[in-house]
């Protein structure tokens, strides 16, 4: 342990007044939180834990489903504790599930002095002075270990920490080291990340029409705000060239639309993908790919920009895998799923433009999707026939729902409508009309849920073609698996319309396969949403 | 040397300004809310959870509130039956 008695080490408030544990005499302060205890009580400390633990998250579940957190650095600025029973309540609140690495290799002991710092950043800051009363502190620490077996796990803290923080960052000896940390700290996807540094941050920012702290997408479940400013950390993180900027914060609006429910699919057991379909000239500007191997690898706009989606919700939103992300399985796709449509081989006007934007107007639209379907044919050129496919997968019982659909149309097949001149109100008309199981399929292979039978929606969407609606008496729970007769003949279509059946355009010249992506969820699931990317 | 920058949210534009409820010494004839996330069996959980409260603790009554909508949090309105009328509220999920 080395220490210099009265160094002085700068924090941002973002990083450090979020995360103090401050007791008896003292304060905790940050931009929306005072607390002044005189007699600090173990429900105060609890309450301090949850915010130093999960760096400022006051939502009382948050304990209990993340995992232990890294508290080297910025996710633990000071302690400062006047007794060591609060530390050993602390100890135990913090460290009692997680594995033995991600103890803290800094975790400062002592008091603090709030003294403003103007550091110019969107938080104010404060300065931290390690004083005396740290030393004290910390050989407290070091006197109870031998009585409570737990205080093995702070045993390796010490005061030469490899990096230092300021401001909202961390110091580092060099670019690997940089990837190493975002690995530590649960900040990548599972591939390393650009570290952001404040030069790239800064150029990223720049390339949007944003001011650092505009809010492009709020998060009512978790009461979280995606800034600008942090929108770009990750987005330099995903590899994005600045330029794709205006993307990122579109699709990031987009998937802050209130209408998309967001946290649904961030953190359904469904696992879905958020995916990006890119309309309009800023497509052939920036490079995003939609020809040969769109939704493949090779691509740095549709690899990175899908991919800075998903580190948003990683970093922002807190969807970590098995914490906030609960998928099942998910699949690759949430890793990025960002695509241009082939405009030129569409048989009709551009998407954007059926979602009602001008020709020219660039746009991003966001589906929450679960995994795609090939839809193989090479062996005929008939609308009816071709289309029969994609009914068939669009009937598919495993992913059968009142959700939306999206289909990327192979530019082979999407040419056979072309010359057969069905226009997109036909196509998607003829798809729905014939994407449909029967009511007796779907009780015999246990689609049918008891809570479907109060669940007016579903009753409205599984009775919604057949003679009469709704049965004047409903269907019970004992009824769900038992066929009837007239269940044959009830047709339960996928989705509502022919409009929840968005057709797209995209993939190589050869090769007749194109795509189906069902709607995360059992139920409705969300909507499509479209937004113009900003110039 | 170099700096990277924290790609994470913290407490930023959170308003953690809310008092925790007082704390009812005892259960018994305190009316108590049931509110299910608005997944299929929430409410059976939660049924089932007032029956063993009443059991064990002698609630008094129970106003049952499901969310339609799981990925939605409640609006204040939707809420007010479980503010104005209970002293303890149960939340569950139930898939």
């Amino acid at each position: 342990m080395s220490s210099s008695s009265q160094e002085q080490v700068n924090y941002s408030t973002a990083s450090l007044a979020d995360e103090m544990i401050v007791l008896p005499g003292l304060w905790i302060e940050s931009s929306s939180l005072v607390v002044q205890q005189e007699g600090a009580d173990l429900t105060l400390l609890d309450e301090t834990v949850k915010i130093a633990v999960h760096g400022g998250e006051t939502d009382p579940r948050q304990l209990l489903v993340n995992p232990s957190v890294d508290l080297m650095g910025v996710r633990m600025g000071v302690i400062a504790l006047e007794s060591g029973e609060h530390l050993l309540q602390l100890t135990c609140r913090t460290f009692a599930s997680g594995p033995s690495h991600r103890l803290p290799r800094i975790l400062a002991l002592g008091r603090i002095d709030r003294t403003p710092v103007d550091a110019g950043l969107p938080n104010e800051g404060c300065s931290v002075k390690r004083s005396r009363g740290l030393e004290d502190s910390w050989n407290a620490t070091r006197d109870m270990e031998s009585a409570a077996p737990m205080f093995q796990c702070v045993r390796d803290v010490h005061w030469a920490p490899a990096m230092t923080l300021q401001h909202d960052g961390i110091d580092l000896e060099d670019f690997w080291q940089a990837i190493e940390v975002c690995y530590e700290r649960s900040w990548t996807d599972g591939l390393p990340v650009v570290p952001p540094t404040e030069p790239l941050v800064a150029r990223m920012l720049a390339a949007g029409p944003w001011a650092e702290n505009d809010v492009l997408l709020f998060e009512p479940a978790r009461n979280v705000s995606v800034t600008a400013y942090k929108a770009a950390v990750n987005a330099v993180m995903a590899g994005c060239r600045p330029e794709y900027f205006p993307i990122v914060g579109a699709a990031l609006q987009a998937v802050g639309d209130p209408a998309f429910e967001l946290h649904g699919p961030a953190t359904s057991t469904g696992g879905a993908a958020l995916m990006v379909i890119v309309n309009g000239p800023v497509r052939r500007r920036l490079g995003i790919h939609g020809g040969a191997n769109l939704l493949g690898p090779g691509f740095r706009a549709n690899a990175t920009i899908g991919r800075a989606l998903r580190l948003v919700l990683l970093n922002c939103l807190g969807c970590q895998p098995g914490v906030l992300d609960k998928s099942t399985q998910g699949w690759p796709g949430k890793y990025s799923l960002c695509f241009a449509e082939d405009e030129e081989s569409s048989p009709w006007e551009p998407l954007s433009v059926a979602r009602g934007f001008k020709p020219g107007q660039s746009t991003v639209t966001v589906f929450a999707a679960e995994s795609g379907h090939n839809v193989l044919s090479h062996g005929t050129a008939s609308p009816e026939r071709l289309l029969a496919l994609f009914a068939d997968a669009l009937a598919g019982l495993g992913s059968l729902s009142p959700g939306r659909s999206v289909i990327v149309l192979a530019p082979e097949h999407a040419d056979h409508l072309k010359r057969a001149r069905w226009n997109r109100a036909r196509t998607q008309a003829w798809l729905y009309e014939h994407a449909w199981r029967s009511l007796a399929d779907l009780k015999r292979t246990g689609k049918i849920e008891p809570a479907f039978f109060t669940n007016p929606q579903l009753l409205q969407w599984l009775y919604r073609h057949a003679d009469g609606g709704v049965p004047s008496i409903a269907p019970d729970v004992d009824t769900a698996e038992r066929v009837a007769a007239q269940d044959e003949s009830v047709r339960v279509h996928r989705g509502l319309g022919p409009e929840d059946i968005l057709l797209c355009v995209g993939g190589g010249q050869a090769g007749g396969h194109s795509s189906f992506f069902p709607s995360w969820s059992r139920g409705r699931s969300v909507p499509f949403v479209t937004k113009e990317v900003p110039s | 040397m170099m700096r990277i920058l924290d790609p994470t949210i913290r407490a930023a534009g959170i308003p953690v300004t809310a008092q925790r409820a007082p704390r009812p010494a005892h259960l018994t004839g305190v009316t108590v809310g049931l509110l299910a996330n608005g997944k299929s069996n929430g409410m059976v959980l939660l049924d089932r959870i007032a029956d063993l409260l009443r059991e064990r603790h002698g609630i008094g009554a129970v106003v049952r509130l499901s969310k339609t909508n799981a990925s939605v949090p409640l609006t204040e309105e939707q809420a007010e039956p479980l503010i104005k009328r209970c002293a303890v509220v149960v939340t569950a999920i139930g898939d």
